[in-house]
């Protein structure tokens, strides 16, 4: 892995649904509508990187995790394991994803059999991927997520762990195939305050520790900035800004990205915070045409936003997809890559 | 300095069980003062839901308030019936916003009937008026008027919530009790929530508990707050107070434990262990042994909540509350607070 392929490459992915349809519907040959759940997202991942993927329930980034864990059939675009295109896979390349790729639930609670104990809950990973010497990688893996002594918790049934235990449980079973690349799924938000620091810092140690790479898909932008060097804000199906950590915390260009910073509350009584200026909720995400998508809560909406905005780097370095942020002449006579074909109608309405 | 409005006194509730029953609140004290929004803070189990649920006598069947009182405008309230409770409290003085309460609603009943039937049961408006009413809520809390007659499953999360929060204030209550109001609710709608509830409080008299396991946000809009821990209160006072000068282990490490936007490389700190279930009586510190500064006393008798810092309301419940603070900032090489712009 040393040559350089990123451990996860996504190019314009999309994932869109059916929306169910009624005999009537067929019969009076009406149009199926599409629930534009993932639309066009691309963004690549190095060897040891976490980068986390933030945005509000309904946003899509659940399905996106889905379809990069092969669940869901990706509608258009690729997604490339180590340089390898995971829809184009074999039958034995697809087993090794599978242990390649591995999954941390949100919910402890529920991802973790009731009937088997730690023990069992481990070994089936081994067993499965073929993988030798099974009590000592238990036992390992036991001991890298701190639960000591493992004599005390490795035979132990899921009701008779915390919630935070449990937590460390799933992260042990996707640890233990040693994979590249660890898909979570707000792993730390159903646990308490004083337990998800401890689950936050054990992930961010394992990750140095085993050189692991991960995709952090989360509501929570508190949590996501302790654990994430670079940030992905999602909207309605699409990054509408990605930028590393602390640049995007103390400079969010896109709107969405700053409405979502300026509302997390502040736990600091001294610390003046204006409430949200952001009305309305974003709309169902079928059949949404051109234009931003942002546009109808935007409070710097101009005419130019009926067209899709391309997804542009600003100077110092934030890539967003807002208009503001690019001079759309200059832009497309300047050679950039334009990812839509709208963008070159788009320099007449500016402002 | 507002009248006293509610006032929570040596408060034991417990639940009976097969074996001995569960100590879910022991010893817990605290007013809350008209006009004020009072935050009550605890992580899952601690018993916060339990204290507040006992102030309306909404009580699981196996719970009972064991000991200690419960005075509403200087009324002791703790033994009414649910008549009397019906008759004097819900909904007129105190209403209620459940946790969970986007599944609180009614699927079945238009917002405005389930208004209605409110509206019937308390007061002797006539239906014209109870709708104006409404209307009037559904203003005050950002909604459409020409929606009172929806139906719940029509309105986002959000939505619910303030429709909600409408219903809680139909009577002109004094306390709205809100348990997680905005705990399922993303950011943004989180804050759109808070905005209304800021403008309540700043139109009229309404207090508020605010029961939630987000220090963030008792910090944002609380003006006293209460921490527990395991069924104690471990520090009341002034939510500034609790800040600048916090007297308990718990309250120290809770907040240093929350995660802050504002410095994403901060490290967290971390409470080991979980709370205990406790049984009978309960004669120890709860957060003992949790605690990386417990001494001998603590597993001996519950501490004495007594008065800390300078400000009269400022209490905490531990042995060594005169010194944690200096001693947590001595291990941790800290500077008394960092804390940004006033």
């Amino acid at each position: 892995m040393s040559d350089g392929t990123p451990v996860l490459e996504v190019n314009h992915l999309k994932k869109y649904f059916n929306q169910s349809t009624s005999v009537l519907d067929t019969i009076l040959r009406r149009r199926q509508s599409k629930i534009q759940a993932v639309d066009d997202v691309s963004f690549t991942l190095h060897e040891n990187e976490s980068h986390g993927v933030i945005g509000e329930s309904g946003c899509g980034k659940t399905t996106l995790l889905m379809t990069l864990m092969g669940l869901y059939e990706p509608t258009e675009g690729e997604i490339l394991i180590k340089g390898r295109d995971i829809t184009e896979m074999s039958r034995r390349e697809r087993k090794q994803f599978r242990s390649d790729v591995q999954i941390i639930f949100q919910d402890p609670f529920n991802s973790l059999d009731p009937k088997m104990t730690v023990r069992e809950t481990l070994s089936e990973p081994l067993k499965i991927h073929d993988m030798d010497d099974h009590e000592r990688r238990i036992r390992d893996t036991i001991e890298m997520v701190e639960l000591n002594p493992v004599d005390k918790y490795i035979d132990r049934f899921p009701r008779q762990l915390s919630g935070g235990e449990k937590q460390r449980v799933s992260i042990a079973r996707a640890l233990i195939v040693e994979p590249d690349l660890i898909l979570a799924d707000e792993p730390a938000s159903m646990l308490d305050v004083s337990t998800q620091a401890a689950i936050l810092n054990l992930l961010s140690d394992l990750l140095e520790e085993t050189g692991a790479s991960m995709l952090y898909i989360s509501h929570d932008l508190s949590t996501v900035s302790y654990i994430c060097q670079e940030i992905n804000v999602m909207y309605l199906g699409r990054i509408v800004e990605r930028n590393e950590t602390t640049s995007l915390l103390n400079d969010p260009k896109h709107p969405y990205a700053k409405a979502l910073i300026e509302a997390i509350p502040i736990p600091d009584p001294h610390h003046e915070r204006a409430r949200t200026e952001l009305g309305g909720t974003p709309r169902d995400p079928i059949d949404l045409g051109d234009g931003c998508r942002f546009r109808d809560r935007c409070p710097d909406r101009m005419d130019v936003c009926e067209k899709t905005p391309a997804f542009v780097e600003t100077d110092d370095g934030t890539e967003t997809a807002c208009h503001l942020y690019y001079d759309h002449e200059s832009y497309v006579s300047g050679g950039g890559t334009v990812e839509r074909e709208d963008v070159t109608t788009a320099s007449a309405g500016d402002d | 300095m507002a009248d006293p409005l509610l006032e929570i006194e040596d408060l034991t509730v417990k639940y009976r069980t097969q074996g001995e029953a569960v100590t879910a609140v022991s010893n817990a004290s605290f007013t809350v003062r008209e006009g004020e929004y009072f935050g009550l803070v605890g992580e899952s189990g601690c018993g916060k839901t339990t204290l507040i649920k006992s102030i309306l006598g909404g009580l699981d069947d196996n719970g009972y308030i064991d000991s200690g009182t419960i005075r509403y405008r200087g009324e002791e309230i703790q033994d009414y019936s649910d008549d009397q409770l019906n008759e004097t409290l819900r909904w007129k003085e105190v209403s209620w916003i459940p946790q969970g309460s986007m599944s609180s609603l009614d699927p079945l009943q238009r917002i405005d009937e389930q208004a209605i039937e409110i509206g019937r049961i308390h007061t002797d408006r006539n239906r014209e008026e109870i709708l104006e009413r409404l209307r009037e809520l559904f203003d005050i809390v950002g909604l459409q008027e020409s929606r009172i007659s929806d139906y719940p499953h029509q309105f986002s999360g959000g939505m619910q919530q303030r429709a909600l929060i409408a219903l809680a204030l139909f009577l002109n209550p004094a306390i709205i009790v809100a348990d997680e109001p905005t705990t399922a609710l993303d950011v943004i709608m989180q804050d759109q929530v808070f905005k209304y509830l800021d403008e309540i409080k700043e139109d009229r008299d309404t207090s508020m508990i605010l029961v939630t396991h987000d220090i963030s946000v008792v910090f944002e809009s609380c003006d006293q707050m209460a921490i527990m821990h395991a069924g104690q209160v471990a520090e009341r006072g002034p939510v500034t107070e609790v800040f600048d000068n916090p007297r308990h282990p718990y309250s120290i490490l809770l907040q240093e434990a929350f995660p802050d936007v504002r410095y994403p490389d901060r490290e967290l700190e971390i409470i080991d262990g979980s709370p205990p279930q406790n049984v009978g009586t309960v004669d120890y510190c709860t957060f003992a042994d949790r605690c990386p500064w417990a001494v001998e006393d603590c597993r001996v008798e519950a501490p004495p909540t007594r008065e800390v810092g300078d400000h009269a309301d400022h209490a905490a419940a531990c042995i060594r509350s005169d010194e944690v603070l200096e001693i947590y900032r001595e291990e941790r090489g800290k500077q008394p607070v960092e804390s940004d712009s006033v």
